[in-house]
C-alpha cells in the first residue's frame, strides 16, 4: 500500500511504544523508518523487524582505553546509543552480531542528516556502507553481522524533504506494525466514550 | 539586534509566555495564519474560481473551487450529503458528516472528482494520493442554516440577533494536513513560498469552505424560491466565518511540535518587542489606535457566550478595556516610549487584557512586523548532542525546568489525569487516573513528570559523564534529554506547566492554537472543547483584492445586515 512519510513515522514511533520501547528510542525509531523510505529502502520492513527481533540488547560497554562496544546488538535499542558515542567522540565504535543491520543505516542517516556527518558502516564480510544526509551509497546486509562505525564531517546539504518515488509498505507488514501501534490506544468504554472528550455524542444545534 | 533589523527591547521572558493560564488567554493577531495567507491572496489579487458547481435543488451533490497562489493552483474539492439528525456528532468518533473537504494540489479532473467523492465523505476511513493536501468535514449549524435558507427564499437577510449569535452556517470538526490518511507530506510543498508557513494550507481549505457554505445557503435558498430569493447582502456574507469544533487533539500537537511552538511565540514576541521599542507614537498611529479601541470595545460587547467562567473573563476584559482607554490619555501617549510603557502598566489587568493589548499593538504596526511572518515556518525537530555533561545537562534542567523540578508528583493531585487516545477512531480524551482504566496506554504528554525522573536519575550520575553514557545506562530518559537540550536552545518550546495536574484546563492550550490560527470569539462548551468562528468578517472571494482586505482583526458585525 501506498504511504506518506509521516504515516510511516508515526505508525513506526506508535509501534514501538507498543512492543515497550522507550518514548525516545521509539521516536528514533520513527524517524529511522522514514528516513529510510525516503531514500528508496524498505523502511517499514526493517522497522518491523527491529521491533520482532529477539535480541535482548544492553550490553554496551566503554572500556577503560575508550573503546565503546555493544555485544549482540540489538539496534532498536542499541543503536541509538552507539551513534551517540560516535557523534561525541568522533572515535569508531563496534557493534558485534547485529540483528537488523539495514536498519542501522536508517538511524545513522539520522544522524548523518542532524549533525552534517558522513558515516561510514563497516560490515564484517559485506563491506562498506556510506550514509550521508541525502541516502546511502552500498547495499544493506540483510544478514547479522558486526558493524565498525565511523564518521567524518560532510559538507551542509540542503535534504530533500520530499521522497522521489512512492513510499509503499507489504500489506502484512503495515498490518502488524498497526497491530502493535493499536496497542498505545485505549479501549473503549461508556465512560470514556461519555467523558473522555468533555463533549456530548450528538450536535444538533 | 542583527544589521538592518528594527530596534527591540527584550522579549517577554519564557516563564512568563509559556504559562498555560497566558496562553489560554491569547488572541488573534496580524501575524497569525489566516491572516498572513489573506495578505498573501490579496497581494496576488488572487482569484477563486467556480469550475464545477454540481449541487441539487436539495443542497448536495459536489462541487470545486480553484485558486492560484505562488503559481501554483489549489482546488477545494467539496461533497455534500444528507445527514440524518441521530449521526450529526462534532466529535471525532463521528462517522458520517453534513459536508465533506480535499484542498487538491491542481485541479482536478473527473477520474480525480470520481476517486474523491469514493474516499472524501468517508474521511479517516477513506485513503488518499499525494494530491491530496488537506482534508476536512464540516456539520450545518442546522437550525441557523435553515433559518438564512428561509430568510433568503423569502426575500430576506438572516436575523442580526441570530447571526451575531452564530456567526457561520457550517463549522468544520476537523481539518487535517501534514500526510494523514496518505495525503501529501508538508515536505512536498514546503517549498513553496505561500505554504511555507504554517497551517497556510489548512487555513486556505477553510477560507475555500467559508465560500462554499455561502453559496451552497444561496443554492438551497434560490430552488425553494427563485421568485422571492434575494441573495446574502454583503455584511452577511463578511459576518458569516465558518465554525469549528475543536476538541483535544491541539494539545497533544503543541506538546509534539515544541520547535514549532517555539518559531510561533518567538515571532510574536519579537514582533511585540519590535513595537515596544517604537520612541514616538505618531498621529496616525494615534488616531489609528483610537478606531481599533472603539472596535475592540463593540467585539466585547458582541462576545456572549454561556459558558461562565470565560464570560467571566470578557466581562472583566471590558470593564478593563475603560481603564485602558483611561490611561492612554494624552500626555501617556505623547511621551517616550508609549507602547513599552503601556506593556508594563497592563501588569495592573488580568491577562486576558494584557494579551489583548499585545494583538493590539501589533495590529497598529504592520510595517514594523509583517515580515516576520516569513519566519513561522521552523519545525526543525530537536537534535541532541551527546557530548554534552551531566554537569551541563542538569544545569539546563535547572534553568529552564525548575517548574517541573518543583513539582511533588507523590501528591496525587499533580498525576490526577492521563491523556489517551482511544482505539475508537483515535479521539484524543483525558482520563482521571486513580478512577479509570487506561492510565497504562497514556500518551507521553507527562513531560514534567518525565524531566523530573530525569533529573533524579541525573543527581546520581558523575558530572563529567557525557549524555552518551548517562543514556546508554538509562535509555528511559531520551527523549526528555533531547527535550531539555533544544528548551535551552529554544526557550518559548514548552509548556510550563503540569499537563497531569488536577488543575490544568486542556482549553487553555485549544485557544492558544486556535488563536495562533486567527480565531476569535472563543467559545467554550467544557473544559476539554471549544467552539470558534474562523475567518468572521473576513474578505469574501471577491473582495480580496480590496485594500482594506487585511482589515478585519476582532470583527465587529453591523446591526442590520
Amino acid at each position: 500500500m501506498k504511504l506518506s512519510l509521516n504515516e510511516v513515522e508515526m505508525t513506526m514511533r506508535k509501534a514501538a511504544r507498543g512492543t515497550g520501547l522507550a518514548l525516545g528510542l521509539a521516536e528514533d525509531l520513527g524517524r529511522a523508518a522514514a528516513w529510510l523510505a525516503r531514500v528508496g529502502q524498505d523502511g517499514t520492513g526493517l522497522g518491523l523487524a527491529g521491533l520482532e527481533s529477539t535480541q535482548v540488547g544492553g550490553q554496551g560497554q566503554v572500556f577503560p582505553d575508550g573503546l565503546v562496544q555493544f555485544d549482540a546488538a540489538r539496534v532498536v535499542r542499541d543503536c541509538p546509543s552507539a551513534l551517540d558515542f560516535l557523534v561525541a567522540s568522533g572515535d569508531p565504535v563496534h557493534m558485534t552480531d547485529v540483528d537488523v543491520p539495514g536498519l542501522v543505516a536508517g538511524l545513522a542517516g539520522v544522524v548523518a542528516t542532524e549533525h552534517y556527518l558522513r558515516i561510514t558502516l563497516a560490515c564484517a564480510g559485506h563491506g562498506d556502507l556510506i550514509v550521508e544526509a541525502g541516502g546511502l551509497i552500498g547495499v544493506l546486509p540483510m544478514d547479522r553481522v558486526d558493524i565498525v562505525l565511523t564518521c567524518e564531517a560532510a559538507e551542509k546539504v540542503e535534504t530533500p524533504t520530499s521522497p522521489t518515488k512512492d513510499i509503499t509498505a507489504r500489506a502484512d507488514v503495515w498490518e502488524r506494525l498497526s497491530a502493535l501501534a493499536f496497542k498505545t490506544y485505549v479501549p473503549e468504554s461508556e465512560a470514556s466514550r461519555l467523558a473522555g472528550a468533555g463533549a456530548g455524542l450528538l450536535d444538533n444545534d | 539586534m542583527s544589521a538592518g533589523q528594527p530596534p527591540m527591547v527584550a522579549l517577554r521572558r519564557p516563564d512568563q509566555v509559556m504559562r498555560l493560564s497566558r496562553m489560554g488567554a491569547a488572541f488573534p493577531h496580524r501575524l497569525s495564519f489566516m491572516r498572513t495567507l489573506l495578505r498573501l491572496l490579496q497581494a496576488e489579487r488572487a482569484e477563486v474560481m467556480r469550475p464545477i458547481w454540481q449541487i441539487d435543488d436539495q443542497g448536495y451533490g459536489r462541487a470545486v473551487y480553484s485558486v492560484t497562489l505562488g503559481g501554483d493552483t489549489y482546488s477545494l474539492v467539496a461533497f455534500a450529503t444528507p445527514l440524518a439528525a441521530e449521526n450529526r456528532s462534532d466529535r471525532v468518533i463521528a462517522e458520517a458528516w453534513d459536508a465533506s473537504f480535499a484542498l487538491f494540489d491542481g485541479v482536478p479532473d473527473v477520474a480525480d472528482l470520481d476517486r474523491l467523492e469514493a474516499n472524501v465523505p468517508l474521511q479517516e476511513a477513506g485513503r488518499y494520493s499525494l494530491r491530496e493536501l488537506s482534508l476536512s468535514r464540516a456539520n450545518k449549524s442546522v437550525r441557523f442554516f435553515e433559518h438564512v435558507v428561509d430568510r433568503l427564499a423569502n426575500g430576506q437577510q438572516p436575523d442580526a440577533a441570530m447571526l451575531a449569535s452564530v456567526g457561520y452556517l457550517m463549522r468544520t470538526t476537523a481539518v487535517y494536513g501534514n500526510g494523514k490518511l496518505g495525503f501529501a507530506d508538508r515536505g512536498r510543498i514546503e517549498k513553496r513560498p505561500a505554504m511555507r508557513q504554517s497551517f497556510h494550507v489548512e487555513m486556505l481549505n477553510v477560507w475555500l469552505i467559508r465560500g462554499f457554505t455561502h453559496d451552497l445557503a444561496e443554492h438551497v435558498a434560490q430552488a425553494r424560491n427563485p421568485a422571492r430569493f434575494v441573495p446574502l447582502s454583503r455584511s452577511s456574507k463578511r459576518a458569516l466565518g465558518i465554525g469549528n469544533s475543536t476538541g483535544l487533539g491541539m494539545a497533544p500537537f503543541l506538546v509534539n511540535h515544541p520547535d514549532l511552538l517555539n518559531t510561533w511565540i518567538t515571532v510574536r514576541e519579537t514582533a511585540l518587542a519590535r513595537v515596544r521599542a517604537v520612541r514616538r507614537a505618531s498621529a496616525e498611529v494615534i488616531e489609528r489606535l483610537d478606531q481599533l479601541l472603539d472596535r475592540v470595545a463593540r467585539h466585547l460587547d458582541q462576545w456572549v457566550i454561556e459558558d461562565a467562567r470565560q464570560m467571566g473573563r470578557v466581562k472583566v476584559l471590558r470593564s478593563e478595556l475603560s481603564m485602558v482607554r483611561a490611561r492612554l490619555d494624552a500626555g501617556f501617549l505623547a511621551a517616550d516610549n508609549p507602547w513599552d510603557r503601556l506593556v508594563e502598566t497592563s501588569a495592573d489587568w488580568s491577562e486576558e487584557c494584557q494579551e489583548l493589548l499585545v494583538a493590539l499593538l501589533l495590529e497598529l504596526y504592520g510595517d514594523l512586523v509583517d515580515d516576520l511572518a516569513g519566519q513561522l515556518a521552523s519545525d526543525t525537530g530537536a537534535c541532541l548532542d551527546p557530548a554534552q555533561t551531566v554537569t551541563a545537562l542538569k544545569a539546563q534542567v535547572d534553568a529552564s525546568y525548575d517548574w517541573a523540578l518543583a513539582i511533588d508528583f507523590t501528591d496525587t493531585g499533580q498525576q490526577h489525569f492521563f491523556w489517551y487516545a482511544s482505539e475508537v477512531k483515535l479521539e484524543p480524551r483525558l482520563g482521571k487516573r486513580f478512577e479509570e482504566d487506561g492510565a497504562d496506554r497514556e500518551s507521553p504528554l507527562d513531560i514534567a513528570r518525565q524531566v523530573r525522573a530525569m533529573a533524579d536519575d541525573l543527581a546520581r550520575a558523575p558530572g563529567d559523564q557525557i549524555l552518551a553514557e548517562f543514556l546508554m545506562r538509562h535509555p528511559q530518559h531520551r527523549a526528555a534529554a533531547r527535550r531539555v537540550q533544544a528548551t535551552a536552545r529554544h526557550p518559548y518550546s514548552e509548556i510550563r506547566d503540569n499537563l497531569l495536574a488536577a488543575d490544568c484546563l486542556p482549553i487553555d492550550m485549544l485557544r492558544y492554537k486556535l488563536a495562533c490560527f486567527g480565531a476569535s470569539k472563543f467559545d467554550p462548551k467544557s473544559d476539554l472543547w471549544t467552539r470558534i468562528t474562523m475567518y468572521q468578517g473576513a474578505p469574501c472571494f471577491d473582495e480580496i483584492a480590496e485594500p482594506d482586505a487585511d482589515d478585519w482583526w476582532l470583527p465587529v458585525l453591523e446591526d442590520t445586515p
